[in-house]
């Protein structure tokens, strides 16, 4: 029963979750549109449970799992955490949706908990055939959810969606195809024991650079940056949510883990990836600023975040990845606070134009002063976990070597623009205005999500070094 | 001193400022104005507390205390602690923004008229971000505080003065565009520090220790990135297009902190950065500076004498006296120094005291233009008085705070080691013609407000017609002007005449900490 046992002692989290995608699917079928509040607590239910049994995974040492296919370390836990986190506040904040869609409720929920296991697994993946079979799972549930709303922009976006995945999908395969070719293995640890003497050529970092651009799909970062807007345009705000976050810190998690193995025989892979980040940087920056619906304008930050991210894995070593976790972790909960402040919005005044947001500040003071941290952060501005995380970043590529200046300098220089894109909704909330913005308090959940991300996104400035500590521990478990 | 506690003074503005926006707080105008005025009073007498207590002759830094939080420092593990000193320098700078975001809120009574729930607590977060940057003594703590100033002065700017300008765009965009440079530089030089000492640090005091060891051009890189920091704050002319209009369209209080204060963060960072970090690259570029020091102010200069805004007038007025500091800076010799310090001190009571008389003058006449203007002095007497001694002392005579610090910073020129002689004495006279320049611009608004017939309607007995074709009798208050205007010209006008008299008086507050840079600068 080597099957049950790796399940047991690793893999409890994602069968608790895989689980509910079958309660979900099997409610679906009973509970009829009148229940669908129960939907809710059921999915809240099921991450909680899940998050309880990560607390009872064997992380140390690693474990292999499934021949050796799937493994459990810190770090792959540390990563589960942080997409079970973010699936919590997004569940929270997608009562609206599933009020909207009722009958719909419990399919919602089952597909967005495939996502989660898609996205799990791809944390866990230790070979490139269970990396595409989560990346698939991953994929084609973000289509299905994006698709939810029916209407005609979703339909546009998902296909939209789809056939980007599916180009993506197939550079990585051909990216793995060939580093098959030159080392003749697909799992992880066999591949560095292969690569264990080897010289490294062009066509092995062409390989890896495949591989890479295949994974700018999920983190939304250039090459494949361009389906971003449009998908958050015509998705519901939760489910925004969750694409700008879950799939790109799976894809982050994989992607290091990758680039650890394959960077030192991949010459001018990292300055690729370096180039990839700022283009990234540079096309999220100047979308954002001509851009007047906000969802849009999601899609551009998070791709500015995402190119970041991605700069300081241009070197893999352990202080880039302990900052790239703390950027994940501030970038998590920035992100949450933001989405739950502009679909809470969006839920009373059934606006998503920037100019709906004319004269909030003087109607509602508390939520602007939230949202005032919450773009101050994504800006890189103090008091908040964001000016920290920037400063990480930055400090991690200062620190390798005066090469290396100019790539700082440009990502300074786009971050003085950056500052620019956040301040636009924030001088637009200022406007004078004669018009009474009514926002009812009725969103609960959405505002315990505002408000607490925002206290966590304050908070992680402050009392940084003990977060800081741990995600260097956490990479150098690596 | 037990009671004398660095962050208390720091952070005590920024916890009043919450208070007053919590839902506790009364939501009254008076209660929220008298609240803030009555802990400013008190947060300057807190600060004055540090002077009397300060030992001058101590080398070093005194009141030093580490931040913690839960025993542990702020980023332990990057080396970056949150470690707040004072030196003689500091505590300058420290005194002087205490005492203009006192008088910028009791000078706020009468310009600001809306949303004082949010004004109020933004001036003093302001306050706070200023003296973190005055008393932070880790690079990357000066630099969380440099840039925590921003957000309040965005909306400072923005909301209070005139609303479809995009100055404070501008003024965010410029700085912060100025200090990714800065950090830049930070960061280097904090890596390759670590590189040579094995000592991850980002204290001021142990960097200064450890930086001899560079090459000279990469120091010369370090040095120009943090200098282009400081040098868009300053400002240095290439980069000063954000200060007029900033000036311009913000109200009188916060222009007051604007040139009152916040350009001396630049001339700060300058000498605790540049030279302090930097001695020997710093007496390098010293002629450059001079230059730059020069074109600043006869550009400054050129630019007030052809404005026909009284307030744009100020502003240019503050971009020329910050050309005297950048040449006294870099003069290397201890009068130039010295000089450069007493500047930017006496800089921050004259252009409060011009800025506000401006102030004052708009809120009457609603026109800034001088051509509109004429024959105050018959309407407002004491403003009058009062604002002779401002722009007295703008002009730079003697017995005025303006004489002491240009006197010093031409006889530092004098006294100065740079070589060629025919340098130096060219630089002087153009910085005599740069004073004379001065002299014409300051009198002309002085003049021309003042002085000159009284133009009918600006008779106190009057009759106007207001917007929506009313008569309206316009009464101006008892001689001209209110009680608390009066306050804040008497008391910057009296800190003029005082540290014009007894120079003295500032310059031993920092004279040992002068000489510790000037010796480093030496060897």
């Amino acid at each position: 029963m080597d099957f049950l046992t790796d399940i047991k002692v690793a893999f409890l989290p994602e069968l608790i979750i895989a689980g509910f995608v079958f309660i979900n699917i099997f409610l679906s079928l009973f509970f009829n549109k009148k229940f669908y509040k129960t939907s809710q607590w059921i999915a809240i239910l099921g991450v909680l449970s899940a998050f309880a049994a990560i607390g009872m995974v064997q992380a140390e040492p690693t474990y292999q799992a499934f021949n050796n296919s799937l493994i459990c370390n810190v770090y792959t836990v540390f990563f589960k955490s942080l997409i079970l986190v973010a699936s919590f506040f997004v569940i929270l904040i997608s009562h609206k949706v599933i009020k909207k869609k009722r009958a719909k409720a419990f399919e919602h929920f089952s597909i967005l908990f495939c996502a989660i296991l898609g996205a799990m697994l791809l944390v866990s993946a230790n070979d490139f055939l269970s990396a595409f079979a989560a990346l698939e799972m991953l994929g084609i549930s973000c289509y299905l959810l994006s698709a939810l709303l029916k209407n005609y922009r979703a339909k546009e976006s998902s296909l939209k969606y789809l056939i980007s995945g599916i180009v993506a999908s197939a550079v990585f395969l051909f990216g793995v195809s060939y580093i098959y070719g030159i080392t003749g293995t697909i799992n992880f640890d066999n591949l560095m024991l292969a690569l264990e003497g080897y010289q490294g050529s062009m066509l092995f970092a062409l390989a890896s650079i495949m591989v890479v651009s295949a994974l700018t799909m999920r983190i939304s970062a250039m090459p494949f940056a361009n389906y971003v807007p449009d998908v958050y345009n015509g998705s519901s705000y939760p489910v925004g949510a969750f694409l700008s976050i879950v799939p790109v810190v799976a894809g982050f998690s994989f992607l290091s883990r990758f680039l650890l193995i394959v960077s030192p025989y991949s010459p001018a892979l990292g300055v690729v990836i370096m180039i990839f980040a700022l283009l990234t940087i540079c096309y999220g920056v100047y979308g954002a600023l001509r851009q007047t619906d906000m969802r849009r304008f999601m899609g551009y930050s998070s791709t500015i975040q995402s190119g970041f991210m991605l700069l300081v894995l241009g070197v893999v070593n352990a202080y880039n990845i302990s900052s790239l976790l703390y950027y994940l972790i501030c970038y998590l909960f920035m992100a949450l606070a933001l989405w739950a402040g502009l679909s809470m919005f969006y839920n009373s005044t059934g606006r998503d134009d920037i100019g709906a947001y004319r004269g909030v500040a003087y109607s509602r003071p508390f939520y602007t002063t939230a949202m005032i941290f919450v773009l101050m952060a994504f800006a890189g501005l103090p008091p908040t976990s964001g000016f920290l995380a920037k400063f990480f970043v930055m400090s991690a590529i200062a620190r390798l070597g005066f090469m290396y200046i100019i790539f700082l300098l440009v990502a300074l220089l786009l971050m003085v623009v950056g500052v620019c894109v956040y301040l636009k909704p924030l001088r637009v909330m200022f406007e004078k205005t004669s018009e009474n913005i009514n926002m009812p308090n009725k969103a609960v959940f959405t505002k315990i999500t505002l408000y607490v991300c925002t206290a966590v996104t304050i908070l992680l400035c402050l009392y940084s070094a003990k977060i800081i500590e741990f995600c260097e521990l956490i990479a150098y478990s690596l | 001193m037990n009671f004398l506690s660095i962050p208390v003074l720091i952070f005590s503005p920024l916890i009043v400022a919450l208070l007053i926006l919590s839902p506790f707080f009364p939501n009254n105008e008076i209660k929220i104005r008298r609240f803030s005025k009555a802990f400013a009073i008190l947060h300057f007498i807190y600060s004055t507390l540090f002077l009397l207590f300060f030992n001058p002759t101590n080398f070093g830094w005194s009141y030093q205390k580490e931040l913690t939080f839960f025993n542990v420092s702020w980023l332990k593990t990057l080396g970056i602690t949150a470690t707040f000193g004072m030196d003689g320098l500091s505590l300058v700078f420290v005194i002087l923004t205490s005492f203009l975001v006192m008088l910028a809120i009791i000078a706020s009574k009468s310009m600001i008229r809306t949303k004082h729930r949010i004004y109020y607590p933004l001036i003093l977060i302001l306050q706070s971000a200023l003296l973190g940057v005055f008393c932070a003594k880790d690079v990357f703590l000066f630099f969380l505080f440099w840039e925590l100033e921003l957000i309040p002065m965005y909306f400072l700017i923005s909301q209070w003065g005139d609303r479809d300008s995009s100055a404070a765009m501008k003024y965010v965009v410029y700085t912060f565009f100025g200090s990714m440079l800065m950090l830049l530089g930070m960061l280097v030089l904090y890596f390759y520090s670590f590189s040579i000492s094995g000592v991850l640090t980002a204290d001021i005091e142990s960097l200064s220790m450890s930086e001899n060891v560079f090459a000279m051009w990469f120091q010369a890189f370090i040095f120009l990135c943090l200098l282009f920091g400081f040098a868009v704050k300053l400002p240095i002319v290439p980069f000063h297009n954000w200060l007029a209009e900033a000036q311009v369209s913000s109200v009188t209080p916060v222009s007051i902190l604007m040139a009152g204060v916040l350009l001396k963060m630049g001339g700060y960072g300058i000498i605790r950065f540049n030279i302090g970090l930097f001695p020997e690259v710093f007496s390098n570029f010293a002629p450059l500076l001079i230059i730059l020091g020069v074109v600043n102010l006869l550009y400054g200069a050129c630019l007030a004498i052809v404005q026909t805004d009284i307030k744009k007038i100020v502003a240019y007025f503050s971009l020329s006296s910050m050309g005297l500091v950048l040449v006294g800076l870099g003069s290397l010799s201890e009068a130039g120094f010295e000089g450069a310090v007493f500047q930017m001190v006496s800089h921050g009571l004259i252009a409060s005291g011009l800025l506000m008389l401006v102030g004052i003058i708009y809120l009457r006449t609603k026109t800034r233009e001088i051509s509109a203007l004429g024959g105050l002095s018959q309407v407002m007497p004491i403003c009058m008085y009062l604002g002779l001694i401002i722009c007295l002392g703008a002009i730079g005579v003697p017995l005025f705070s303006g004489f002491p610090a240009g006197f010093m910073v031409l006889v530092g020129l004098l006294l100065s080691d740079i070589e060629p002689q025919a340098f130096l004495v060219c630089m002087i006279v153009l910085c005599v013609l740069g004073a004379v320049l001065s002299a014409g611009y300051i009198l002309r608004l002085f003049h021309k407000t003042f002085f000159g017939s009284v133009l009918s309607q600006f008779r106190a007995d009057t009759v106007q017609i207001d917007e929506d074709g009313n008569e309206i009798t316009v009464v101006y208050p008892k001689r001209g002007i209110t009680k608390s205007e009066i306050v804040v010209l008497s008391l910057l006008a009296f800190a003029i005449i005082f540290f014009g008299v007894f120079p003295n008086s500032v310059l031993d507050i920092f004279e040992v900490t002068s000489d510790i840079i000037l010796d480093f600068m030496k060897v």
